[in-house]
């Protein structure tokens, strides 16, 4: 089963769609369930974390629902293979300091800063390329340097990056290099949308679903 | 590096896809989910559906169309025309559509851009601005061009960034059907006063408008919908075109 997380934010039935087109693909038929409840989640095979807004709200949504404690237990400590999507890819750092500094998931060492008006226009929005730091099973029939479908204020800043292990992914936005991805043991995030990035971001999901049917062991 | 936007635009009235000169003697020009799927194998890199249907209660079979849409079509979508509340747009997003495009209530009811953009993140907040020369300076106009609301463009623009739009859908009304080109100037002179990014719209009539509106002023997207429609230009053609002129496109489809 594999669970999309909804706590409110975000476009949950464009990711259901383009998860089931992939599915479909791929021959996979394992249920898609949308859901808020903690119960459901640590009997997921795979997770999804969608969202698009204000990393607070967001920060607050989950915690109103409960969720944070299941989705440490589910992640960190039963290695479940994780997806998180723009805003439920950032929430995965320390910190963010979108209006104020707010405290994220902190399943990953880093923090989430906003583009610099006075070098690009903000929001940065459109297709740019992603770059690989070595080749991942994420990235399986897609090049290097593929464009992918970007609509964000706030980006993940990769100084003081403290993750050993981890693969790493780059995108240039004026002369702002930041973390555009990152994949360590079960965990994947991505800045990008996937489910709006059309054939790499099918492919994408597709190498998701993959790695799901493997069942990988994590850690 | 980010790439320049080509957006088609589909005109829609009761969920078809309609064609005409400046809104009248509309023919029909066949289903919106199909044309879509067109310009996505053709390599349109986010389209918009502009709701042109005159009646206040098209919206429930429209958010069939937006839905049938998302699930066929992986690319972004903005959905503009007749947006008047919040639960509009709300509506329209949950439907799988990425941005709302607002462009008279955003003039009538400012507010509208605030809470949308505190609500759903400014980066679904488009707002449209109808652009027309009057006497030396840019008037804005709304109602589909019908009324000067004598605001002027710069401070209107301005003004939306301000309130948190993410994106300004700026149309020259002057270009708009010559196929003459892109209002160069007036593209400038909104994208120097503003820090968001702007999509030009209203004028391209052949592959070098384009070339043109990217190469002298900073817009990030090009909107045009009958040269598209009408297969005048073929996107897959346009991006070969601006890729060999040094333009940074997607073009890997």
């Amino acid at each position: 089963m594999i669970l999309i997380i909804d706590y409110g934010l975000g476009n949950l039935y464009s990711i259901e769609k383009a998860l089931k087109y992939a599915q479909i693909l791929e021959k996979d038929e394992s249920k898609i369930i949308i859901t808020s409840d903690k119960n459901i989640i640590k009997n997921a095979k795979a997770i999804v974390l969608p969202g698009v807004g204000a990393f607070s709200s967001a920060m607050e949504n989950l915690k109103q629902l409960d969720l944070i404690d299941a989705l440490y237990d589910a992640v960190m400590i039963k290695k479940t293979l994780f997806l998180g999507i723009c805003l439920g890819y950032q929430l995965l750092f320390e910190k963010s300091y979108e209006e104020k500094e707010t405290f994220g998931l902190n399943f990953l060492k880093g923090e989430v800063k906003i583009f610099d008006k006075n070098c690009v226009k903000v929001p940065h929005i459109g297709w740019n390329n992603v770059n690989l730091e070595k080749a991942d099973i994420i990235f399986e029939n897609i090049k290097n340097s593929s464009y992918f479908y970007f609509v964000h204020s706030f980006f993940v800043n990769y100084e003081n990056l403290n993750l050993k292990n981890a693969n790493k992914f780059f995108t240039h936005y004026g002369k702002q290099k930041f973390l555009s991805g990152i994949h360590f043991e079960n965990i994947f995030g991505f800045q990008f949308h996937p489910e709006k990035s059309q054939k790499n971001g099918i492919t994408l999901l597709r190498n998701f679903l993959k790695i799901k049917k493997k069942s990988f062991t994590f850690g | 590096m980010l790439a320049k936007r080509i957006i088609p635009c589909l005109d829609i009235k009761n969920n078809r896809v309609v064609k005409g000169v400046n809104f009248v003697n509309l023919v029909d020009a066949g289903d919106p989910c199909e044309i879509a799927k067109r310009y996505e194998e053709e390599g349109a890199d986010e389209l918009v559906y502009l709701d042109i249907t005159a009646t206040s209660d098209k919206k429930e079979i429209f958010y069939d169309l937006i839905k049938r849409t998302a699930s066929k079509v992986f690319m972004p979508l903005t959905i503009g025309g007749g947006i008047k509340h919040i639960e509009d747009i709300k509506n329209i997003l949950r439907s799988g559509a990425d941005k709302v495009s607002i462009n008279s209530t955003a003039f009538l009811n400012p507010e509208i851009i605030k809470e949308g953009s505190k609500l759903f993140g400014k980066q679904c907040i488009v707002v449209a601005i109808d652009v027309k020369k009057v006497e030396n300076s840019w008037h804005v106009f709304i109602n589909g061009g019908r009324i000067d609301t004598k605001m002027d463009a710069i401070l209107w623009a301005k003004k939306v960034e301000s309130l948190g739009a993410g994106e300004v859908l700026l149309t020259s009304m002057d270009k708009d059907g010559t196929k003459d080109g892109y209002d160069i100037e007036l593209i400038n002179e909104i994208s120097k006063n503003t820090n968001i990014p702007i999509i030009a719209s209203g004028g391209a009539g052949k592959k070098e408008d384009f070339l043109e509106v990217f190469e002298k002023t900073s817009a990030t997207g090009a909107l045009a919908a009958s040269v598209f429609h009408f297969e005048e230009i073929k996107i897959k053609d346009l991006k070969c075109f601006l890729k060999k002129s040094n333009i940074e496109v997607r073009y890997e489809y």
